[in-house]
């Protein structure tokens, strides 16, 4: 590199050090001071100590909340992926006409994912009222009696991934993207050939689209592993009723900020971001495939 | 450089805004740092409050007369209401403020046994004073391994308010409250209406094990032997009545009936418009009802327990307790002011002005709390027998919400009582022993 060349790229290091300094002192740090903490007593006041992997083997031996956290996000997770990618798919397809009723659609599904979290735990709490709730008293016109939801441990988790479903906007927004980008003359030519609507959508689609879907999974996997303020914001924090909406991130806030067991805490998420990383591996392998 | 120097010259804008988030970013930076060297004039102390809204403006007002008659002294205020998490912060950076009074009393073994709060009894002792002054409940609350680390200004306790139209209605005795859980049970059955499996009215709803584990004369931590006592007769008698009760009351389908109502206590809440008879709250009751239900003709009795065997008055005690991290800057001045704040003079003030009892024996024994029935009845609970302080213990938030989780899988889960209470002794003797290794005395702060 000549010295002309290095002072230029000194130049612009200067110039994006503000940032710079902040990702590696506010970000990459803490990131990696994490794993130590997850091989330490760490209570967040006094000085860590070193204990080995003991946080990793009471996680998984001994911690039986552990467990049910782990089941209730894998139930969150699978529930919400299939069907959040499912309705953003089919919402994409439906509104990709470009016609002015389908724009307000667009508009309208996008809507939900810009309002506060807290703000609409809070009304969602009420649309799930047993007794009260427009969700029920909607199933009631259909004559079917509405079940407890958030009251009942069978049904919080439904509640949660109906809540879950709200936010598709986001998602539905890339498949639109990927829609349009698709080819024309790859549907011309599946038409001559007689494949039908479905077929087209089967053999030219969602082949043309995989990478995106893809993406698309990565990023809802990845919210739903980190689900957190409705839950907060819906049980007060307490993962009732019977922990049934005890999900991984709310066990891990707890072990945090309430148990004061930060080391502890910082174990549970050093596993989380192993299987995500696991979990995308698959799913980007999985997209390549022919 | 002669690059550079033409590169800044050219663009020159792009230039100077560069230097200002550099700027900018270095001032951040040292802005972490502690404060500066102090100046001349009164000493500025640092104090956080976990109160906000009238409590807050209340506390400024007082702050101010504090200011008035100690000039050497000035008192920055800030309310950490919405956001308690930077309490720990605070303590974990080795910069708090002064003083607090937005540590949870539950709190206090966590941090004392760190040596992170400034043991208070010498300086009270220098100030002429003695713990003997508070009520004792709340000198326990304060105190942890036999030193004192906090002083309250306020004292909360639990109470069940009823609803005296809806006793009279259900052909009960208004003016006389149930005084056991027995005639709890009663006037639960004569208040209650279901009609069509639906209820139109509930007497009660008990909630909080760990309450009604004293009433029936259980406790969770024996401090003379150092052990956890989940299993205590006692506790498995309350968690077995709630779980009864749950059983022929049919809990899911009360708890349905309250959400409807969403704010227990509002203006269209359940207690006001009459469709909980009874209700276990605290104090703070009164001022609630002085704002939403100022027509609404009600009564109060302690949380009793059983007729034979159990306790009277109970009451599980905690809330927002004053203290001065070891790390303070202006140890001296932050505890005159404490002195000052929670001494006769600032609690007189403060709890008149936000309706609250104080917790000192001497205002105790004036007026208002002396004369007024309720603030007497308030006052004789925190004094008594039934008044149980959070354990000394370093797990108890953690041990607390565990026992709301077993009364949740016992009420409305139909779990065993048994079976529940031995897996949480088993997890909080654990946690103890874990809690208390974690910090051996070589190792602390």
């Amino acid at each position: 590199m000549s010295g002309r060349t290095w002072r230029r790229e000194a130049l612009g290091l200067a110039f994006v050090s503000p940032w710079l300094i902040g990702f590696l002192v506010f970000t990459s740090w803490p990131i990696l001071a994490s794993f130590y903490y997850s091989l330490c007593h760490f209570d967040g006041l006094s000085a860590p100590r070193f204990i080995g992997l003991e946080n990793y083997r009471t996680l998984l031996f001994e911690d039986g909340l552990f467990w049910t956290s782990v089941w209730n996000t894998a139930w969150y997770a699978a529930a919400s992926l299939l069907l959040g990618q499912a309705l953003a798919l089919g919402l994409a397809a439906l509104f990709q006409p470009d016609r002015r009723v389908f724009r307000f659609f667009r508009a309208a599904v996008y809507l939900p994912s810009i309002v506060p979290i807290v703000a609409s735990s809070a009304v969602w709490l009420w649309l799930f009222n047993p007794d009260l709730g427009l969700v029920n008293y909607s199933l009631g016109l259909l004559g079917i009696s509405g079940p407890g939801w958030m009251l009942d441990p069978d049904w919080s988790k439904p509640a949660l991934v109906i809540i879950g479903l709200w936010g598709v906007g986001p998602p539905m927004l890339i498949y639109l993207a990927a829609l349009k980008e698709v080819p024309k003359q790859y549907y011309e030519a599946a038409t001559i050939d007689g494949a039908n609507r479905l077929q087209q959508f089967r053999h030219v689609t969602l082949p043309s689209i995989r990478h995106v879907i893809a993406f698309n999974a990565i990023m809802g996997l990845i919210a739903a592993f980190q689900f957190f303020a409705p839950v907060y914001v819906m049980t007060n924090g307490t993962g009732q009723p019977q922990d049934s909406t005890l999900v991984y991130t709310l066990l891990l806030f707890r072990n945090a900020f309430i148990n004061f067991k930060m080391g502890y805490a910082c174990a549970m998420a050093w596993l989380m971001f192993l299987v995500s990383l696991a979990a995308a591996v698959l799913i980007l392998r999985a997209s390549r495939e022919k | 450089m002669l690059d550079l120097m033409d590169f800044m010259t050219r663009h020159a804008k792009f230039t100077a805004s560069a230097a200002c988030l550099i700027a900018a970013s270095c001032v951040l930076v040292t802005g972490c740092a502690r404060e500066p060297s102090p100046s001349p004039g009164p000493v500025e102390i640092r104090y956080w409050t976990g109160w906000s809204g009238y409590e807050l403006r209340a506390q400024k007002e007082i702050i101010a007369e504090f200011e008035r008659t100690h000039p050497h002294i000035k008192v920055r205020i800030t309310s950490v209401a919405t956001s308690y998490d930077k309490v720990r912060l605070a303590f974990a950076s080795g910069a708090p403020p002064d003083v607090m009074s937005c540590v949870w009393a539950e709190e206090i073994p966590i941090y004392a046994m760190r040596d992170l709060l400034e043991p208070l009894g010498p300086l009270l002792k220098k100030s002429g004073r003695s713990i003997e002054e508070w009520v004792p409940v709340t000198a326990r609350m304060g105190s942890y391994g036999g030193e004192t680390y906090a002083l309250a200004a306020t004292v909360n306790v639990n109470l069940i308010a009823y609803n005296k139209s809806v006793a009279r209605e259900s052909g009960l005795d208004p003016n006389s409250p149930p005084q056991s859980t027995e005639e709890l049970e009663r006037w639960h059955e004569a208040m209650t209406v279901l009609e069509e499996g639906k209820y139109r009215r509930v007497g009660f709803v008990p909630q909080m094990l760990e309450l009604w584990a004293y009433a029936f004369g259980g406790r969770w931590y024996d401090a003379d032997t150092g052990r956890i006592t989940a299993t205590h007769p006692g506790n498995l008698a309350a968690l077995r009545w709630m779980a009864g009760w749950a059983r022929t009351s049919n809990a899911i389908a009360m708890q349905r009936f309250e959400q409807t109502f969403g704010n227990m206590i509002s203006a269209n809440g359940p207690f006001v418009t009459g469709k909980v008879g009874m209700l276990g709250t605290g104090d703070w009751f009164r001022g609630l009802m002085k704002q939403f239900g100022e027509k609404v003709d009600w009564g109060y009795v302690g949380y009793n327990g059983p007729a034979e065997g159990g306790r009277r008055n109970v009451a599980a005690m905690n809330g927002s307790v004053f203290v001065i991290p070891a790390d303070a800057q202006h140890k001296a001045e932050a505890w005159e002011f404490l002195n000052w704040f929670c001494g006769p003079e600032g609690s007189y003030r403060f709890c008149t002005a936000i309706s609250n009892l104080p917790a000192l024996k001497e205002l105790q024994q004036k007026p208002p709390y002396s004369t007024d029935p309720f603030l007497r009845f308030c006052s004789d609970v925190s004094r008594g027998e039934g008044a149980m302080a959070p354990p000394p213990i370093p797990i108890w938030p953690q041990y607390k919400a565990e026992i709301t989780r077993v009364e949740d899988h016992v009420v409305r889960g139909g779990a065993d009582p048994e079976k529940m209470l031995r897996q949480l002794q088993e997890r909080m003797e654990r946690e103890l022993e874990r809690a208390m290794e974690a910090v051996p005395a070589e190792e602390v702060r």
